[in-house]
């Protein structure tokens, strides 16, 4: 490994899985990627970075994007076969509850602002989020908002769904 | 001045609105109770956004890729038993070989040549 790549892994290694992780809900997926992405960077050098390696990432889960979506669907399957309604425990969430919520709601935006949100979450600023998903710089704070409306939205209609199916 | 949209509101928020740009901003929100409403409602929008995606953490590997749990070698795995068997297998099949050499009858004699053709 050369000393930039190995610079460039440092830097951003950790922040990339994390992204690709919350994109992917797949712990080893995230880390395959983040591999792939690395190896690309190793064959071509990018002159930006931060906003390239995440956009290969982003473009890499969505040409697995098809792949992602049947097996979602198998699990989506399985779930509702194995299923068992039942009380929830007091009216606490746990974290396991709230985790699959924020999931669910991720999935239910559209990808340009889940990304941009992931993006965001990783301390991209405007411009770079710009640059990675091939915005206009002056379209990223309405994406954000928008986005931001959304995934909230979202959210508080799981755990409606959720009340209401203990109820 | 118009009200502000949401993309700025968010941008403010953000911290992403240049210095320059700032006073004209700053100077409707000084007269525009509504748009300051919607500034604190775009920051408690997106503090409640990115409490929601940093609710998931990359949870922790549950078997190392590399190094974790370290593979048994082939040399280790094939000693000692499997090379003693290996002895022993030819040692036995070298005393058989012997033993049965007094048991079995001895070869035919050979046959004797054939005759001359004309």
């Amino acid at each position: 490994m050369t000393t930039a790549l190995a610079n460039l892994f440092a830097e951003y290694h950790e922040s990339l899985v994390r992204m690709l992780y919350r994109r992917t809900g797949d712990r080893d997926q995230a880390e395959d990627l983040a591999q792939e992405v690395f190896a690309r960077a190793a064959v071509a050098p990018p002159r930006n970075p931060r906003p390239w390696l995440f956009a290969v990432a982003l473009n890499l889960v969505r040409e697995e994007g098809r792949r992602t979506t049947r097996r979602a669907r198998r699990l989506e399957l399985y779930r509702a076969e194995t299923d068992v309604p039942g009380p929830t425990p007091d009216d606490a969430l746990t974290r396991e509850e709230r985790v699959t919520r924020v999931r669910t709601a991720l999935a239910a935006i559209p990808a340009r602002d889940r990304d941009a949100l992931l993006l965001k979450a990783e301390g991209f600023s405007y411009d770079d989020i710009a640059t990675t998903l091939g915005l206009a710089p002056g379209a990223v704070g309405t994406t954000l908002s928008r986005a931001r409306r959304r995934l909230v939205a979202a959210y508080r209609e799981c755990s409606t769904e959720d009340q209401h199916a203990a109820s | 001045m118009p009200h502000l949209d949401e993309g700025t509101l968010h941008a403010l928020v953000d911290g992403e609105i240049p210095s320059s740009d700032l006073p004209p901003l700053q100077g409707h929100l000084a007269s525009c109770a509504a748009c300051r409403t919607a500034l604190e409602e775009a920051r408690a929008l997106a503090g409640e956004a990115l409490d929601l995606v940093e609710s998931l953490q990359v949870p922790e590997a549950s078997s190392p890729r590399s190094g974790g749990v370290p593979l048994p070698s082939p040399r280790a795995s094939s000693l000692p038993w499997t090379r003693l068997a290996w002895a022993a297998t030819v040692v036995v099949a070298v005393g058989v070989g012997y033993g049965v050499r007094d048991i079995l009858p001895p070869p035919p004699p050979p046959l004797p040549p054939p005759p001359p053709t004309r």
